[in-house]
């Protein structure tokens, strides 16, 4: 258990530290010269927000599978948190997304598949959210939700891999090669590596955090059930 | 599981105000486009009517029935053979749905189908995967506080990729007929498949008490 503290205190620490020097160098490094400019820093928060989001929801699939095979109420509270916080990192990104978007492209929303697909994901996982308020019994709830998750996640997996040969993307990633990780200059890989591991462990740490409240309250309405049942 | 279509084929009214919804919206689509539409447009509006009257079909399906015939039902059949018949009947139910739209739409606007037989290959496969989807997902929400509106807020977010692709898969077969579709059949096909296969594994976390 101790050991377990440690670790994820050692994690919390590893997320702000990275972060950090990834604020503070981020703004500070010379970029080098490109048709985006300087909007290029953004590259060091936004495409890290993603990257935590889909961690979240690769995490949120796995615990619901989970909650299916062993019927855990522990696995459900996960998967649960871990989508909360893989929306949160995803509205984020949309938000730098659509900052960037302003200033490169001229307009905050540029019809385009990749967007149109982020945008997608985000819905499906209000509709989650939706759905779990929707059931009021708490072991129905945990079953149809995670029977949900499942399904829409591999969907949306399914389908993401489609999209992109639908039509062309201006947004780089991918299929177009203008910016690769491979492509960018070394500096920008001195920042870009740590702030995208710094903004996954960030996403952790909240998530972790999150499960934590969530598993206390939980326990907690148990102890007060069982209080009254006594009574 | 023959008997479930013998038993949803029962209730007429059903299909009837299907019928004449879609005759409804066709109507509606004509009036307020003034019948000029352009091809893309056209099939534009076919999917998205077809994706509306889907989600009227399917919603009935779970929610409708009343607790007694569900454990009825429980009792005489498996949760995969269940939601295997409930898929099966939806197709058909949804190909007919389609091609009543396909001709309402033709008759009061354009018809931009060039290939009929490609046309109904996609138009099937489409609503098997429509109908595989919307038939779980009805399932899902018939066990949550059972509305349409939960129904639609699962169904819509997934399902707009799959529209999107076979809407611009129609467009462009309508502008140059007579290209080789069996890449996009095979991807119809499979994500069917998955789907179909997704559901069987699913729904009985689901169906049982």
């Amino acid at each position: 258990m101790m050991n377990q503290n440690k670790l994820s205190l050692l994690r919390d620490i590893l997320a702000f530290t990275l972060l950090f020097y990834a604020v503070i160098a981020g703004f500070l490094i010379s970029v080098p010269e490109s048709f985006i400019g300087e909007t290029m820093r953004n590259i060091f928060y936004h495409v890290g927000m993603w990257a935590g989001m889909v961690v979240m929801f690769v995490i949120s699939f796995v615990q619901s599978l989970k909650y299916l095979k062993t019927n855990k109420i522990e696995f459900d509270l996960k998967a649960r948190e871990s989508a909360f916080t893989g929306l949160i990192f995803g509205f984020l990104g949309i938000f730098t997304g659509m900052i960037w978007a302003h200033y490169t492209w001229g307009q905050f929303w540029v019809n385009d598949t990749k967007l149109n697909g982020a945008a997608i994901a985000l819905l499906i996982y209000l509709a989650y959210f939706v759905l779990r308020q929707s059931v009021a019994e708490p072991n129905l709830k945990a079953r149809i939700s995670s029977v949900f998750n499942v399904f829409a996640f591999v969907l949306m997996i399914a389908f993401i891999i489609i999209i992109p040969r639908m039509g062309e993307s201006i947004h780089p990633g991918n299929s177009s090669p203008t910016i690769m990780p491979s492509n960018l200059s070394p500096s920008i890989r001195m920042v870009f590596y740590p702030a995208m591991l710094g903004w996954i462990l960030l996403s952790w740490s909240i998530f972790a955090l999150r499960y934590r409240q969530a598993k206390l309250r939980h326990d907690l309405e148990i102890l007060k059930s069982e209080i009254s049942y006594d009574k | 599981m023959k008997k479930e279509i013998a038993l949803e084929l029962k209730t007429r009214y059903a299909i009837s105000s299907l019928g004449l919804f879609v005759l409804a919206v066709a109507f509606l689509v004509y009036y307020t486009t003034e019948g000029v539409v352009s091809q893309s447009e056209w099939w534009s509006y076919y999917w998205i009517i077809l994706v509306f009257v889907s989600i009227q079909a399917v919603v009935k399906s779970f929610l409708v029935e009343h607790q007694s015939r569900q454990y009825y039902l429980a009792q005489l059949a498996s949760p995969a053979q269940i939601i295997l018949s409930k898929t099966l009947y939806h197709i058909l139910l949804l190909f007919l749905c389609g091609l009543l739209i396909w001709g309402v739409m033709a008759l009061f606007l354009i018809n931009p189908v060039k290939e009929p037989l490609q046309f109904l290959g996609v138009l099937f496969l489409g609503t098997t995967g429509i109908a595989g989807v919307f038939t779980l997902f009805s399932g899902i929400a018939s066990r949550a506080s059972g509305n349409f509106t939960i129904l639609a807020v699962m169904c819509f977010p997934i399902m707009i990729p799959f529209i999107k692709l076979l809407v611009s898969q129609c467009k462009a077969m309508s502008i140059q007929p007579n290209q080789n579709l069996i890449v996009l059949f095979l991807l119809l096909a499979l994500l069917d498949v998955a789907v179909i296969a997704m559901g069987m594994i699913l729904f009985p976390y689901i169906w049982r008490e």
